[in-house]
């Protein structure tokens, strides 16, 4: 019993280590293909709809679909991939890479495997308030988020995770439930 | 114009009446401090206030979120000079030359000069604006349907242009807001359109979700990410050296500032083009202008002047497309936009006539809080800066928790949580394979514009689609468009051919 239960952990592990590896062009492939998907059911639908209700949807549709193909063949070929990465919008001011600080790039220093496991963990935690949300009811998923994130992600002493925790709860409740009279 | 003098004396009354005065004060605060923490700029601050203006008085709401607006400038302009990061994007330029003048033990100096020519731009750029509504109410009487179809595209195609990144991922975010903002009902076309088989759908995504999802909860994601341990690191020169020397030497340099400033209007007003590109030629100019152009980048004052000057000056610049045509010249400027319709404020022909005080209240506001700020800023920017130390970890849940509670508040719907969530794995998304979030927020905004002036052009004309280049303005709007796309890409290819080194005099 305990083997199998061993064995299913390292299954998972090396599920989680396949997926902390995959090359970053792999991923955006899958999100360039998403936006393909979402872009084609928009088209799919738009012939439904009157002459004016598909007019503009189809417009914009079209050219929008043509352009994220093309770029999906630029990550799927690298070498029309590197002809289109000439073509760079900072060109037009001569300002590429003129400053880095506000470059929109994620921190280059840390491990891939690493920028993956922190953006699991940070989804996780981002659907577990939203399932909170809507399964407990907003205050109480609050204030078992605060706890929850303050004690178990950042690390914090008992003392310090109530602490925090009351106050941004407390400040929550007082302007949308007292001042703004949302219910929550 | 007896009627603009009266609107600005109600809007000064106003103003200045309590609490109204208190949320100016409290907006350039939490402006400043917002400004203060890289990565939560004004578009993130703007998202996370709205829900919070839900219960108040539209004139109360405005001038919070036109006070906030104001002290982002020059909070994000405290770090770039104390410890080299820049707040905000736009107050990129002012490291090169305020981070060695802080080395030079010159902070005070250059806090002097950033806090005067911040409070100095943002006037010049107001005054602007005001001395351009009688000539921008002539302008929008001359608009109809076919006219604010081709803005809203222009719009669109100036945004697009300026974004980082890629041509076509650019143009692929535009076109991915426009086809979001046509979900829902719509009244024109009479039809309730892309619900996906779902009843949910038919008020459409609602704008502030999406710029919740977008802004704060992708800033969340990358933060956490990058496991940045603070916004910024714990080197921080002092704040010494004379502050009122600051203010003599913008005085000193009245022809950089008033350059710079203009440069910081011109470009606020073209769509789109933003406080980075205002920000970047006001100090290339500065520098070309110079006496002494190797100074630049070592504590020049001068680079500091121009940038910041630019910097505040453009906020006045991208409020009249704003205003006048309800096209934003910025993310923060579209947020700004969205605020002001949820409180009742709609740009165009109203906001220039009957509504003129509403105008003045926001310019007034936006205008104190630039000098509530700079005057703050100089005397506790050094205890300001210790914000940035504030370990991210401690700050995640709170933007997290207050974006979902911000999303749900909108109209107490389940459902605007979602999209707010669904909008932050998207923003990041964008984020790190460089697509532009800012297309998308000014597509969302220009989307129904676009689509309900399109029709009502085609309804009201006798020759079909001739009429959207038939009529003078509309076909010189067209021009500049083409104009507009055809013009980079040739660029784009003349450089690829290795023309480009030659026509620049081999440079």
């Amino acid at each position: 019993m305990q083997d199998r239960l061993n064995r299913d952990r390292l299954k998972e592990y090396a599920a989680i280590q396949r997926l902390l590896v995959i090359p970053e062009r792999y991923i955006e492939i899958l999100f360039t293909v998403t936006l393909l998907a979402f872009v084609g059911l928009f088209l799919w639908m738009a012939p439904d709809y009157g002459r004016y209700g598909r007019l503009i949807p189809l417009l914009i549709g079209v050219p929008t679909f043509a352009f994220l193909a093309v770029t999906t063949l630029g990550l799927l070929s690298t070498r029309f991939g590197r002809f289109l990465n000439r073509f760079k919008l900072n060109d037009i001011l001569d300002m590429s890479g003129s400053v880095s600080q506000f470059a929109d790039d994620t921190n280059e220093s840390q491990p891939l495997s690493v920028q993956r496991l922190q953006m699991l963990v940070i989804s996780g935690w981002i659907l577990l308030l939203t399932a909170l949300f809507v399964n407990v009811g907003i205050k109480e998923a609050i204030a078992v988020f605060l706890l929850g994130y303050y004690r178990f992600q950042a690390g914090l002493s008992i003392g310090r995770t109530v602490a925090y925790s009351v106050v941004i709860w407390g400040f929550i409740y007082a302007v949308f439930e007292i001042l703004l009279g949302t219910p929550l | 114009m007896s009627a603009i003098i009266d609107a600005l004396l109600s809007a000064a009354l106003t103003l200045f009446s309590w609490p109204t005065i208190l949320y100016v004060v409290i907006g350039a605060m939490l402006g400043m401090l917002f400004g203060l923490l890289p990565g939560l700029g004004g578009p993130i601050l703007l998202s996370l206030l709205i829900p919070v203006t839900y219960g108040f008085d539209p004139e109360a709401a405005i001038v919070l979120l036109a006070g906030s607006l104001g002290g982002v400038a020059f909070g994000g302009s405290i770090t770039a000079i104390l410890i080299n990061t820049p707040g905000t994007p736009p107050n990129a330029a002012t490291t090169f030359d305020g981070y060695p003048l802080a080395r030079q033990n010159r902070a005070g100096e250059a806090l002097g000069i950033s806090a005067t020519a911040s409070a100095l731009g943002a006037m010049f750029g107001l005054i602007v604006l005001a001395l351009l509504i009688p000539v921008a109410r002539e302008v929008i009487l001359a608009f109809s349907p076919p006219e604010f179809f081709w803005i809203a595209v222009l719009g669109l195609t100036v945004i697009a242009f300026v974004a980082q990144g890629s041509f076509l991922k650019g143009l692929v975010s535009g076109g991915l807001g426009l086809l979001i903002s046509f979900i829902g009902f719509s009244g024109v076309v009479g039809t309730y359109r892309f619900g996906f088989g779902t009843e949910v759908l038919w008020g459409g995504i609602e704008l502030i979700a999406a710029l919740i999802g977008l802004f704060a909860i992708a800033e969340v994601i990358k933060l956490t990410v990058e496991e940045t341990e603070s916004i910024a690191d714990k080197e921080q020169a002092a704040v010494s050296g004379g502050r009122l020397k600051g203010v003599k030497t913008v005085f000193k340099h009245w022809n950089v500032f008033g350059r710079s400033a203009l440069i910081g209007t011109i470009t606020g007003i073209i769509p789109g083009a933003g406080g980075t590109v205002a920000n970047f030629i006001a100090y290339i100019q500065a520098a070309q202008t110079s006496d002494n152009p190797e100074k630049f980048g070592h504590g020049a004052v001068e680079g500091v002047i121009a940038s910041e000057a630019s910097n505040d000056a453009k906020d006045g610049g991208s409020l009249l497309p704003t205003l006048v045509f309800g096209i934003p010249g910025s993310a923060t400027a579209a947020v700004l936009l969205a605020g002001l319709i949820l409180h009742g404020v709609n740009p165009g022909q109203d906001l220039l006539t009957s509504e003129l005080p509403t105008l003045f209240l926001l310019l007034l506001a936006l205008l104190v809080a630039n000098l509530v700020t700079s005057l703050i800023g100089v005397s506790i920017a050094n205890q300001l800066a210790k914000i940035t130390h504030v370990p991210v970890q401690l700050l995640i849940p709170v933007v997290l928790t207050l974006s979902l509670v911000g999303a749900y508040a909108l109209r107490s719907n389940m459902f605007d949580v979602f999209v707010a969530v669904a909008f932050g794995f998207l923003g990041y998304g964008m984020v790190i394979y460089d697509y532009s979030r800012v297309a998308v927020i000014i597509a969302l905004v220009l989307g129904p514009l676009m689509e309900n002036s399109f029709i009502q052009s085609l309804q009201m004309s006798d020759s079909g689609y001739w009429i959207f280049v038939t009529r003078p303005i509309s076909f010189v709007l067209a021009l500049l468009i083409v104009l507009m796309l055809v013009m980079p890409l040739v660029r784009s290819i003349v450089s690829l051919n290795g023309i480009k080194p030659t026509l620049r005099g081999g440079s």
